[in-house]
This record gives structure tokens, sequence and C-alpha cells, in this order.
């Protein structure tokens, strides 16, 4: 056909956790398996003292290698050393992270006997070159144009720094797209040959190892719309597991007097246990745990079961219903509304999360006929196709919409917003300043993303000045245009009126590879 | 590690662009005529960006939105950007009630079509007095709330199909 690509294009989950590859082949979804047979790979990185490892290699190591084995980047990426997040994380994992140059973390590893340091996106780009050479394995072909996937309210520094880890592993990233929207869109193909007509809700609820995400959609003539999004960047099967790794911890405490959390090696076993066990629990009332030689010689075995384990986490599981709540409430929509409700994540196979779920719909049917591991990558999969101009894929549209409000900071301090939260892309909005003291010689232009009242409490994402023509305060009249295009680049523009001066800047960065 | 040479790149529009995506036969004819389409679609009002009746329903105007994002938005059409946007802010405008009741009498206001318009030129030296009359009746209006369901929009428009003395 006239539109298509020479190479295919492919979309990519990186997860917190693992991360997921499809491409668009034969007219439909292919995802694709590992050099281990697996579909979806861990989002490890492990560096020793002869070689590198990714993905299952790296994990597998870990409990051997747990100071040089990086997992969680992504909790990382487009973060500051000094949030309150980063400082949290920190102290639960067993590499070593520092404060770089402008407070950005940095991640140090031994890598062949010599001490290595890299930032977040480095060791992104790392697990999205693995996935990048599995395509190429599968597909006997190079693979350049990708769509990766971030979650729903990362802010534009999360994904700048996403777009720079797949410029690093040699990929064209056409389009960064939030995880949700991406799982409707697989969703809505999934349901093809059930289109209905008119109106059809759906609201998605993404439960992965590391983030939550609810995000409320509607589709109507084949175009998908977000209406409304909401998630925990901090609620995740990783903490489920965190809760079991405690308990544990306490156990063997009150069974041997021994303390093994300050023992990195122990809890990585425990933790691999206690991840599998979970998984285990999903579909069976009981499950062991079995670790010889656990610690000093000391072998520990254990079960528990699933009502247990519901009861250790069962505050996040309430907590996952009340963003659910929060989100709709913020679609302006009652659960009667919703025609479906997606479950995407490993973490949403959990049986109590989907129980409360069903109690919150009124005994709904969940939706669950895309594997939940996969639902990511297959819907970034299919905006990869779309926007390769695939013909059979020329149905669908999705509207994204923009994850956190943009404005400018204002008189005293204040963010007045010009483009809310979860307005529809591209987009463009105007409003006109002036100025609050006499003579004033130029109007600062500071542009801030977030949801805070005041300015301070918000990320700012760029400012430039724009010179005027003396004037008594209150008299100039400046107008600033914020536009928006579909890759979520923001472009700020400052114009006089009368003078007809006029300055621009492109606030969001982004680099593109050569061709 | 391998290092990537990368430059930052510039704001950059569809139109003829590098980062435009190169389409099918008909997609690139649909294009084209996004390009052509700009010029008449400045003096189009919201009800023909959306292709709907003045009367149509909330039902109707999404979908028609719809349509519309699904034939400009930037992923299916490249360079159309600006087509989608404005029936986004038509679509936002018209499936607001209060917004579309102030959109429809200064559309009534500022634009005559037809009889009521020819009407109109004729009496141009009235222009400031019927102005302040459709500003009182608009008032007026609104005080006594509207019996039946009917906007003030719709009954000025059943008023204007009629003859005047």
């Amino acid at each position: 056909m006239a539109g298509k690509r020479r190479h295919p294009a492919i979309g990519i989950d990186l997860g917190t956790t693992y991360s997921c590859i499809g491409v668009w082949q034969n007219d439909r979804v292919e995802i694709i398996a590992n050099d281990q047979g697996n579909r979806t790979t861990p989002s490890y990185v492990a560096f020793t003292g002869s070689r590198r490892l990714i993905g299952d290699a790296a994990k597998n190591q870990a409990e051997m290698n747990p100071s040089n084995t990086i997992f969680d980047s992504k909790r990382l990426i487009g973060r500051r050393f000094s949030d309150a997040s980063v400082q949290s994380d920190i102290k639960h994992w067993p590499f070593k992270v520092i404060s770089g140059p402008d407070d950005k973390p940095l991640i140090v590893v031994q890598y062949r006997g010599v001490e290595h340091q890299f930032a977040a996106e480095e060791i992104s780009s790392m697990v999205l070159v693995k996935m990048r050479e599995t395509a190429e394995a599968y597909l006997g072909t190079t693979i350049r144009d990708a769509v990766v996937t971030v979650p729903a309210c990362s802010t534009d520094l999360q994904r700048q720094a996403t777009w720079n880890a797949g410029v690093l592993a040699s990929l064209n990233v056409m389009r960064i797209i939030p995880e949700p929207t991406a799982a409707a869109l697989a969703y809505g193909l999934d349901r093809k040959s059930a289109q209905v007509q008119g109106l059809y809700n759906v609201l998605v609820f993404d439960l992965g190892g590391g983030t939550f995400d609810v995000s409320v959609l509607d589709k109507v003539e084949g175009v998908f719309e977000v209406l409304a999004t909401a998630g925990a960047a901090h609620l995740g099967g990783e903490d489920f597991d965190n809760r079991m790794v405690n308990h544990f911890v306490q156990e063997f405490k009150r069974k041997t007097k021994e303390d093994i959390s300050g023992n990195p090696r122990a809890l990585r076993r425990l933790r691999t246990a206690c991840e599998r066990a979970k998984r285990t629990l999903s579909s069976t009332l009981e499950a062991t745990i079995e670790i010889d030689c656990l610690y000093e010689d000391i072998n520990f075995y254990s079960t528990i079961t699933r009502a247990r384990f519901e009861e250790l986490n069962m505050d996040l599981f309430r907590k996952c219903i009340d963003i659910v709540e929060d989100c709709l409430s913020d679609a302006k929509m009652d659960v009667g509304s919703v025609h479906d409700v997606v479950l995407v994540g490993g973490s949403s196979r959990i049986p109590k999360v989907q129980q409360f779920l069903q109690e919150l719909f009124n005994g709904k049917k969940l939706f669950k006929s895309i594997n939940p591991d996969e639902a990511v990558a297959y819907g970034a999969t299919i905006q990869a196709a779309i926007m390769s101009g695939e013909d059979e894929i020329q149905d669908y549209l999705m509207n994204d919409a923009t994850p956190l409000s943009l404005g400018l900071a204002t008189d005293g301090g204040v963010m007045t917003v010009l483009i809310p939260k979860n307005a529809t892309i591209p987009t463009r909005k105007e409003v006109v300043l002036s100025t609050d003291s006499d003579n004033q010689p130029c109007i600062r232009i500071q542009v801030y993303e977030g949801e805070g009242a005041m300015a301070r409490d918000n990320n700012l994402l760029g400012e430039f000045e724009f010179s005027i023509p003396p004037a008594p305060k209150g008299v100039p009249q400046i107008t600033i245009t914020f536009h928006i295009d579909a890759d979520c680049i923001l472009d700020v523009a400052a114009e006089d009126k009368t003078t007809g001066e006029k300055m621009r800047k492109t606030i969001t960065k982004r680099f593109r590879l050569k061709h | 590690m391998t290092s990537v040479s990368a430059r930052p790149v510039g704001v950059g529009y569809c139109f003829g662009g590098a980062r435009c995506q190169p389409r099918s036969r008909v997609r690139v004819s649909a294009a084209a005529s996004a390009v052509a389409a700009p010029a008449p679609a400045m003096a189009a009002t919201m009800y023909e960006l959306l292709a709907v009746e003045e009367t149509a329903g909330p039902d109707e105007i999404k979908a028609a939105y719809r349509r519309a994002a699904r034939r400009w938005h930037p992923d299916a059409c490249p360079g159309g950007a600006d087509r989608f946007m404005a029936a986004r802010e038509a679509y936002e405008v018209l499936s607001d009630p209060e917004r579309r009741r102030g959109y429809d009498i200064q559309l009534r206001c500022g634009a005559h079509f037809g009889d009521a318009g020819y009407r109109a030129a004729r009496r141009a030296g009235f222009a400031d007095w019927e102005a302040q009359l459709t500003g009182l009746q608009w008032r007026a209006a609104g005080r006594r709330g509207r019996a039946g369901g009917e906007t003030w929009g719709s009954r000025m428009r059943q008023a204007a199909a009629q003859p005047s003395l």
C-alpha cells in the first residue's frame, strides 16, 4: 500500500516492573516473546564483573548481586533527587542512588570492577534496547519507530525523560501515550466485532507493578476521548509485596530472634518468594514460602492464606476504590453510566480487588478478554499503526488529554491556568496580561505545570522575559498564547498588540534522531 | 555504552514539515483539502464547522464533533490541527447550554441572514436601538423563565421566520 512504511512500527509498554512489546502485523497486534519465551520482560538491568544483563537474566541473578541489580528506574525517571518520593524509595532499594548535577538522581554500580554512575533514563534506555532487539530478532528487520507509554499522571519532565530514553535506545519515538489510554485502544479494537452505535463509556482500571491509573473515556463514532484521569504513583504489586515481606520479617524474628531487615540478600530472596506466593494466591486460597538458608543456615518455611494477604493489604485495596470514585466524580459520571470496566496490569488479577470493583459497579462483569499484562503494549501498538497510516486501523482515533493543568505565575505568585487538566489535545488557549507597576520594562513569563493554586507548589517548566515600552501600570495588553500539539509539545507565545512585538518559546524539549 | 547523537528540534507544524507522516493516496487528498479549507472555515459558524443544524441536540453534536475529529486530528490528517481545534472549540461551546445560548444570541445579533438581514439593512439607522431592544428582550426572557423548555434563541428564530410589519 502506498502509505505503508518500509519498517514496521512497534508499541512498547515500559513498565515499572515489567515491559512488553507489540508489533502491527497481518492487520493485527502481535505481542512478541523474548529470548526466554516470555511475553513480558522484567525491567531489570544488572552489572557484573564481566558483563551487563537485561531482563530475565538480570532478575534471575538479583539475589546474588543485589547492589548492582537495578530495577524501578521508572520511579526515578524525570524526578529530582530531593523529591520526597525519591527519598522514600531510596530507603527500600539495595542499589545506591546519589545526587548528581541539577539535583538529578544518579544510580551507582560496580561494572567490570569500576564504579559507574547512570541516569535513570540511561537504565530505561537499556530496557528499551532489549525490547527493540527482541522485536528485531522476531521480525528479522531493523526497528526504528515506536510508541512508548507512561503513567497517566506523568509530568512533562517524566515524559521528556522517557522520550530521551527512547532516543538513547536508537528509537524514533513517534508518540508518548498514557497507559490507560493505550489500554482503552486495546479494548476498543478487541470489541470491534461487537461495536455498538452511539455513546460508550469505559473505565480503565490499571493496577500494575508500580503505579495505579484510572481513566474514564468515552467512544463515539470510533473516537475515544479521555474525560478524566486519576491515580497514585506509588500503588501496585510491589507495595503488596512489601506488606508480605514485612509480615514475614516479623514472623522470622518471632521464630528465630534474628532480624533480617538489614540484609539485602535475604530480603531479595524473601521478596522473590513473596511475589511468587502473591501470584499463587490469585488462584488458590493458601500459598507456601520455602527458603533454604535464608539467614545464617536458618531455613524458613511458612504459609500464608489469601485472607491474611487481603488483610495485610486491605487499606491499599480500599485506596484503589477511592481513587476510582474520585475519577468518576471528575468525569461527572455515575457508576451506572459506565458500560465496561477494563482491567489492566498484573495486580488487577487480585481477587479482592476485583470483588471491590464489582461491588462498586453493582455486580457488573469486568472486562478481562485481553491479557492485563499485555493490554498497554497492545494499545501502544495500535497507536503506532494509526500513526503509520495502516489502512485497517483508520476507523479508530484517540483524542488524548493533558495530564496536568498548565498555566502562568501571575499577580502575587498565583497559578493562572490556561489549559486545564484533561483538556483534549491539540489545543490552543490565550490570556491577556498587563503590568503591576508603572513603566515596567518587561513581563516575566513563567510556565508552570500542576494542580496547586500557588505557582510555587507546581513544576516550573520554563520561563522567558518579554520587553515592553514604558507605560502606566495596567495599560499594556500582552496576549499570551499556549499551544499544545498532538505530540504534547507546548509552545508559548507573547504578543503586544499595540506594538506588534512578538516572542515565542518552545517549552517542551524533545530530541530526535537524525535520519 | 553507545552514545547517540541527537539535537533539539524546534516546534514543527506539519505543513510541509519533515515530521509529517506518509499517508496513503486518499489521506493525502484529505491533507490537500485541509490546506485549502482554512479560509472558508474562518467565516463558518460553529454549526457549519460541525455540519449540524442549529436545532441539533447534544448527542448529535457530540457525534458530529467526533466525526470531525476523526477527519481532522493530526494523527489522521497531517496539517489538520487547526481544523481539529476549531471543531473542538465549537463542540465545547455548543455542548454547554449556557454558552450555546450566548453563542446563538451573538449569532443572531451579529450576523444577519436572508430576509431578516435584508430588512435590517434597510433600517440601518435603527441598529443601536434594535441591539438595545434585543438585550432587553433577552433579560426579560431570562426573568420570566422559559415555558415549555423553549429557549430564547429558538423563539427569536421563529419570530425571524415570520413576516413583520
